[in-house]
């Protein structure tokens, strides 16, 4: 009888301590209901760089609104690539924060999972939404639905090491013919004019602008409100699509960038440019941060618009960054309230003075002034879902780059991959 | 009126055993049996986390997905050489080290102690720093060669398709074979030294003391930890991911990282779990294999 009560006991301890690991996070334990009422806590999760004056402002900004809201707030530090993991599974799992730091190539992926919230009601209501463009607020619409506020806007631009440029003899190159022309840098100066991102969402981000530089759209909206690649039903842009994988390829034959950047994504590309392995490269603003890290290589910096074919027109990628509410949030009310928070004038100019989306926020910085000069020439991605088709362009890059396809069968089969990607994911024209 | 039966005692132990394991049955069924029915399901469905409207019945569909990839027979050869010349370069090293590390000399105990790092490092950290060290532009070992005359150029271990995939595995050699070692050093010490002190006396070499005396005695752990490694060897994600995420141009995807692929970035679930189910079935297969060459091994012992 003894041992019977002993193992009805174990069974019960188990079981129950089980039960413990495994409860939520949403309820606080030990606190009243009344104090449970009162403290509203916002899970965050953000992208950005530990250490950063971003991060720093970012950290005193959350304190000062924890002060005057008493909504507190847990905040999560990852990595872009870590949080949209994160988040698929978070979402899958039905266990998501309430408000994260978002990409845009996110929005149309995040809004055909069902797991944003649809802000628009919230939006109109918001006293301060007139700092922001008509343009900025349309990188945030999505079926005529505001999914995001904005927390960094910035667009690419060509950035320069004036003293490597004045050693070298040349001037910025402004064509991608002026790009070619420097055949000869690398043996001449010991380093490569200039490199390429080949993987990672960069290496989608800068073919998407030099296909604009031509007119040319990944996925063109059709009639039907759905999205199609349209270049194989189209001799011209067949053509100029080719242009563009031939002038990737004639960078890596005239040696103008290094063969090994074919593995590159930004972390190589934007690091050899801050620390002088590069003369020149198409990145963001960011880089501002590096003048402190890099002071010496990082002074004669000087930027430009990204080299365009003669043929062809400016353009450059402007990135709007969205803070998402999750739809499964419990505290939609004061996550809003939190992302607007972080969307004002005090806050962007605390964390953001160069890359602002508020059109109130700026700086006489080139970092500011400069790169704003280019935003009319700035494209987008289609608000499609991009996993598969971002990927395809990176495997359009390396078919060229790595396995010797000539440019006009990389680029016919980036048309293909880019259409089988959105028949996948139901986005398909037909 | 009801007679309560009463039970032996066999029946209450059993019935108490029953009531002990039944939180563990539980914790199973919902943390393995559940996730495995789910995937095998899925595999015949189609289940797509953004296009909503696949969904039903897909018979076969998933499994003729994977096979027709176009990445699916480069993945099946990477997995298969990653898996066999990792644990083979493994078991050579582990070996070696352990019968070095057998023998008498001054500072055994620091070689043994040191010898066991590689495993002790996160595989997070080992996989960055081989990153940095191999890297073609700042990395020492390039630095070497090149300040050493025995290469022209730096060389892209991990960013060329004909190095990328030798490199990965001699990383992952680098960092697992210490578990050999330690295991093989455990199994040699419990060797009778007599065997070899007599095989001497016949006239036996070193080697033909090794092969025909010491070797037999570890053929029981050799294949614990061949076919442990084996399997963890084939389901590998994170060494891989962490080093070349499966490139440069998919020369190091393996299928667990092709599984990744289709989940994470296709948002196909369906092909996912097939794939899967297609591991998982081979890795029982295996798991049966191992199953019977063990109980061989132990009826021969007895």
């Amino acid at each position: 009888m003894k041992k019977k009560w002993i193992a009805v006991l174990l069974t019960l301890a188990m079981t129950g301590s089980m039960a413990a690991c495994g409860s939520g996070s949403g309820a606080k334990s030990g606190s009243g209901d009344k104090d449970e009422a009162k403290e509203q806590t916002v899970e965050l999760w953000t992208c950005w760089t530990d250490g950063a004056d971003t991060a720093k402002a970012g950290e005193e900004q959350i304190k000062k609104f924890e002060e005057q809201t008493g909504i507190k707030v847990n905040q999560t530090n990852f990595t872009y690539d870590m949080l949209h993991e994160k988040i698929l599974t978070a979402a899958a799992g039905g266990n998501v924060p309430d408000l994260i730091w978002g990409l845009p190539e996110y929005i149309g992926e995040f809004y055909n999972m069902g797991i944003l919230e649809d802000l628009t009601e919230r939006f109109n209501d918001w006293e301060d939404k007139d700092a922001l463009s008509e343009a900025v607020v349309k990188a945030m619409t999505i079926d005529d639905k505001i999914v995001g506020i904005p927390y960094e806007m910035t667009v690419r631009a060509y950035l320069t090491h004036t003293e490597d440029l004045k050693a070298a003899g040349i001037e910025v190159p402004k064509t991608w013919e002026d790009l070619l022309s420097n055949g000869g840098y690398y043996e001449k100066n010991g380093k490569y004019l200039t490199e390429l991102a080949c993987t990672g969402v960069r290496s989608a981000q800068e073919l998407l602008v030099y296909l604009a530089q031509y007119d040319l759209e990944i996925a063109s909206a059709q009639d039907d409100g759905k999205y199609k690649n349209t270049w194989k039903d189209n001799d011209e842009e067949m053509e100029k699509a080719t242009k563009v994988f031939q002038m990737y390829q004639d960078l890596v034959d005239k040696k103008i960038i290094d063969e090994n950047c074919k593995n590159w994504g930004w972390e190589e590309t934007d690091e050899n440019f801050a620390t002088g392995i590069t003369s020149t490269y198409v990145t963001g603003n960011w880089l501002a941060e590096r003048e402190t890290s890099n002071p010496d290589t990082m002074e004669d910096v000087a930027v430009s618009a990204i080299p365009y074919p003669s043929d062809g027109h400016q353009a450059t990628y402007m990135e709007c960054k969205p803070l998402f509410i999750l739809a499964d949030s419990k505290n939609k009310d004061a996550a809003f309230e939190l992302a607007t928070d972080m969307c004002s004038k005090e806050w962007q100019e605390a964390g953001f003075p160069d890359r602002s989306p508020r059109s109130d926020v700026s700086t006489d910085s080139k970092w500011s002034k400069d790169f704003q000069a280019l935003a009319d020439t700035g494209v987008t991605f289609p608000p499609v879902t991009l996993g598969g088709i971002t990927q395809a362009m990176q495997d359009a890059i390396a078919k060229v780059l790595q396995e010797g396809e000539t440019p006009e069968a990389a680029a016919e089969w980036l048309s293909d991959a880019v259409n089988a990607s959105l028949s996948d994911s139901g986005e398909l024209s037909e | 009126m009801k007679t309560i039966k009463k039970l032996t005692r066999e029946q209450r132990m059993k019935r108490t055993a029953l009531f002990m394991l039944a939180p563990a049955i539980v914790f199973l069924a919902l943390l393995i049996a559940f996730p495995l029915g789910k995937v095998v399901h899925d595999a015949f469905s189609h289940v797509h986390l953004i296009n909503k409207s696949m969904s039903g019945f897909a018979g076969v569909e998933n499994f003729k997905t994977i096979v027709s990839d176009e990445h699916f027979g480069q993945a099946v050869k990477n997995t298969i050489s990653w898996t066999v010349f990792s644990v083979l370069g493994e078991y050579v090293l582990g070996m070696i080290t352990a019968v070095l590390l057998n023998q008498k000399f001054k500072g055994r105990a620091i070689f043994r102690t040191c010898i066991f790092i590689p495993w002790l490092v996160p595989i997070i950290v080992a996989g960055m720093t081989w990153d940095w060290i191999l890297n073609p532009e700042f990395g020492i070992i390039n630095y070497a060669l090149t300040s050493l005359n025995i290469i022209d150029a730096p060389i892209n271990f991990l960013g060329d398709s004909r190095y990328a995939m030798a490199t990965v595995i001699f990383v992952n050699i680098w960092r697992s074979f210490p578990y050999y070692t330690i295991s093989f050093l455990s199994a040699l010490q419990s060797v009778p030294g007599e065997l070899s002190e007599a095989a001497a006396i016949d006239g036996a070499g070193i080697f033909k003391r090794f092969f025909c005396v010491t070797l037999p005695q570890l053929r029981s752990v050799s294949l614990v930890i061949v076919f442990i490694h084996i399997i963890w060897t084939a389901v590998n994600f994170d060494f891989i991911w962490v080093m070349t995420e499966g490139g440069p141009n998919y020369a190091t995807e393996t299928l667990p990282i092709m599984i990744y692929r289709y989940s994470m970035k296709k948002f196909d679930v369906g092909a996912a779990s097939a794939l899967s189910t297609m591991m998982f079935t081979i890795m029982v297969i295996l798991f049966t294999v191992y199953y019977h060459k063990r109980s061989k091994l132990s009826d021969e012992m007895a």
